[in-house]
């Protein structure tokens, strides 16, 4: 494998933004459906909360990232998700960094701003968090999409743009949707109006994958490279589709059937297991084909694959230990 | 829309996302050849499956996010 540490600090970034643009979007989308049910005002407002953590944390990493990136180094290449290779000249990443800069500054303030409120006035940061999430998302948007700026429109920006923006609807949202479960384990009041909004998330999800298929359109046949990359990829992404088919919409059934009383449950608590499975499968395809993009790997398909598969296994013993210690602070 | 498929009750757009993902990981030994076709048509599929996933949401939840 041939790493570098620019490579590694647009990971990074890139990471960052995805987690910040999700939770401001599903936060703003949270907000607007919040006002449309007050008997759940307290729970959403807890949510919004939640929300708000998150976004601030993977923003202010950002902030630092950018910082370290945009004034000391930012010389890497670019691939595709899909393995289908395009490299952006280190002039159009410059440039992206360049255009960048006036948004970075501007989301900046407002991410001190939502600092301050969130601390400080809570009531005036509810009072502004539709606000606050709607206008912090655009600015994400723009940030991640202009990353690599050519000098002129055409089909490669294009591609760069959607290729770039569609991780704040998948690994954002991936994430974002394990620090949920995670986050509102203990309540159940709150679990109730977090699940009942995972199969929407779920469908940013299915959206942002077809946008990074869109974006493929645009560059192929000439981008197609047939490299042990390309395939790990291709595997992978047809492994996050299988595995949301057949598993993810089911656990979004499984998990409002949880909140029912055990005599009327539908599911048995062994598909708890099958659960954890799919999320980590989720979870470890979605950073592999991220981690794909940066880096360049000079081994074999076979090496690759198993590689992932290992990085399965270690995610579902997290998920374990994690849910175990979870259960004996509830007994 | 329900259907049935060996025994599995499936909704229609998890019969498209199933063939795409089917169909993609058939593809690739074939990739330079005639399964770049197939690989194009699970991309195809792909956006069938999430149209219906989409209208599938809307209809149940009428009043929106």
């Amino acid at each position: 494998m041939e790493f570098n540490l620019p490579d590694f600090i647009r990971l990074i970034i890139q990471l960052c933004l995805a987690v910040a643009g999700a939770s401001a979007f599903w936060g703003f989308v949270l907000t607007q459906r919040a006002k449309r049910d007050l008997v759940h005002k307290n729970e959403y407002e807890k949510i919004v909360e939640i929300m708000a953590k998150i976004f601030a944390f993977s923003s202010v990493l950002f902030l630092l990232f950018w910082f370290l990136a945009s004034n000391f180094i930012f010389q890497a290449i670019s691939f595709a998700h899909e393995g289908i290779k395009i490299d952006p000249t280190n002039e159009y990443i410059r440039a992206g960094f360049l255009a960048n800069a006036i948004f970075v500054v501007v989301f900046s303030i407002f991410v001190l701003l939502g600092i301050k409120y969130l601390i400080f006035n809570k009531a005036k940061f509810h009072k502004l968090a539709s606000r606050f999430f709607f206008i912090q998302f655009l600015l994400i948007a723009i940030i991640i999409s202009i990353q690599v700026l050519k000098p002129s429109f055409n089909k490669e920006q294009l591609f760069f743009i959607l290729h770039n923006f569609h991780s704040i609807f998948t690994l954002g949202s991936v994430i974002l949707i394990d620090i949920l479960y995670l986050s509102t384990f203990r309540n159940n009041s709150l679990k109730l109006v977090v699940y009942s909004f995972f199969p929407w998330i779920s469908a940013g999800i299915w959206i942002g994958l077809g946008l990074d298929f869109a974006s493929v359109f645009l560059i192929l046949p000439g981008a197609l490279v047939l490299s042990p990359q390309f395939f790990l990829s291709q595997t992978v992404v047809s492994i996050i589709i299988l595995n949301g088919t057949l598993l993810s919409n089911r656990v979004n059934d499984y998990l409002l059937d949880s909140l029912k009383p055990v005599e009327v449950r539908k599911f048995q608590t062994s598909f708890k297991q099958i659960f954890h499975w799919s999320g980590s499968i989720s979870i470890v395809s979605w950073l592999t084909i991220s981690s794909v993009d940066f880096f360049k790997f000079n081994v074999s398909f076979l090496v690759l694959f198993l590689s992932y598969i290992t990085f399965i296994f270690l995610a579902r013993a997290v998920y374990e230990i994690i849910n175990r210690r979870m259960i004996a602070t509830l007994t | 829309m329900i259907m049935k498929i060996l025994g599995f009750k499936l909704k229609i757009s998890e019969v498209f996302f199933l063939f795409s993902g089917i169909a993609m990981l058939v593809s690739l030994p074939w990739i330079s050849g005639l399964g770049f076709n197939l690989w194009l048509l699970a991309k195809v599929a792909y956006f069938m499956g999430i149209i219906f996933f989409v209208a599938n949401l809307i209809s149940k939840n009428k009043h929106g996010v």
